[in-house]
């Protein structure tokens, strides 16, 4: 039949769209490992202020945050700038943007208010908020990673779109 | 006349299939390729297009040319650093026509709507 082959012709179009649409995402800043980095590194800064408790100063736990956090944004800017694709939008800085309005609330009233309110928090309690701070992007960075590693169909994607 | 099924009415009033409307100069496999990956981008490293679609240079080149004679993409030099790096983007002319041509696979694909019964 005539119309067979058109359909089919542009169904293979449409797929190599969709593999395109997963490369580009690969590639750019919105395959999800800058969020996973971000998570992670939420929760090192918490560990690490648990950690100096220990000495008895909150001293070192500054001094390891700043350098900590310092390294991750050069990194964030080297990676930007290695990566081949720039998009038009990317989604990974309007969920950061979001999430930051979580971790002022998650960090005020899991610290701030609880000190104000109820006295000194208990051992290993930053560690949990920082999990608790990390996990949201962690989640989004998984599934970023996953919807460029995939296309529509849930088909693992090849590894050149092909011409 | 009557005319019942459409079958007495003349060829060029009947409908065109959406295939006729398909943008030819997109439909080619490597420049569908190169405009699939652009429509996600502001822009895209030469090198990475290249290797992604597994031309050598001459070849994308020319794609990136008929391309850029039609309007559809730039093409811009500049350097990272010291290493000299281009860039290849999607035009405002070519993203409306890879909607349009996007709109019109969809059309194809769609399944044909039934003809009611006589």
């Amino acid at each position: 039949m005539e119309t067979f082959q058109p359909r089919t012709e542009a169904a293979e179009a449409l797929r190599q769209i969709e593999r395109g649409r997963a490369i580009a995402a690969r590639h750019s800043a919105d395959n999800g490992v800058v969020l996973l980095v971000w998570g992670s590194t939420f929760l090192l800064d918490m560990a690490g202020f648990d950690a100096s408790r220990l000495t008895g100063s909150v001293v070192p736990g500054v001094i390891f945050i700043c350098c900590l956090n310092a390294l991750v944004v050069i990194w964030r800017l080297w990676y930007a700038r290695r990566l081949p694709i720039r998009l038009a939008r990317t989604l990974t800085n309007r969920v950061i943007f979001w999430w930051s309005w979580y971790y002022v609330a998650l960090v005020g009233l899991g610290v701030g208010a609880w000190i104000v309110f109820i006295g000194p928090y208990p051992p290993l309690w930053l560690t949990l908020i920082g999990l608790l701070g990390a996990v949201p992007l962690w989640i989004g960075g998984a599934r970023l990673w996953r919807q460029a590693h995939t296309t529509a169909g849930g088909m693992r994607d090849e590894q050149h779109i092909g011409a | 006349m009557s005319s019942t099924s459409g079958r007495d009415e003349p060829r060029d009033a009947q409908p065109r299939h959406p295939r006729a409307q398909l943008n030819e100069a997109i439909h080619q496999p490597v420049r569908l390729s190169i405009l699939a990956l652009l429509a996600h981008a502001t822009r895209i490293d030469f090198a990475f297009l290249r290797d992604q679609l597994d031309l050598k240079d001459s070849n994308l080149s020319q794609h990136l040319s008929a391309l850029e004679a039609l309007g559809y993409v730039t093409v811009e030099k500049g350097y990272v650093g010291k290493r000299p790096r281009t860039w290849v983007s999607l035009s405002p002319a070519g993203r409306a026509a890879f909607d349009e041509y996007v709109r019109v696979l969809r059309r194809i694909v769609e399944p044909p709507p039934e003809t009611p019964a006589q």
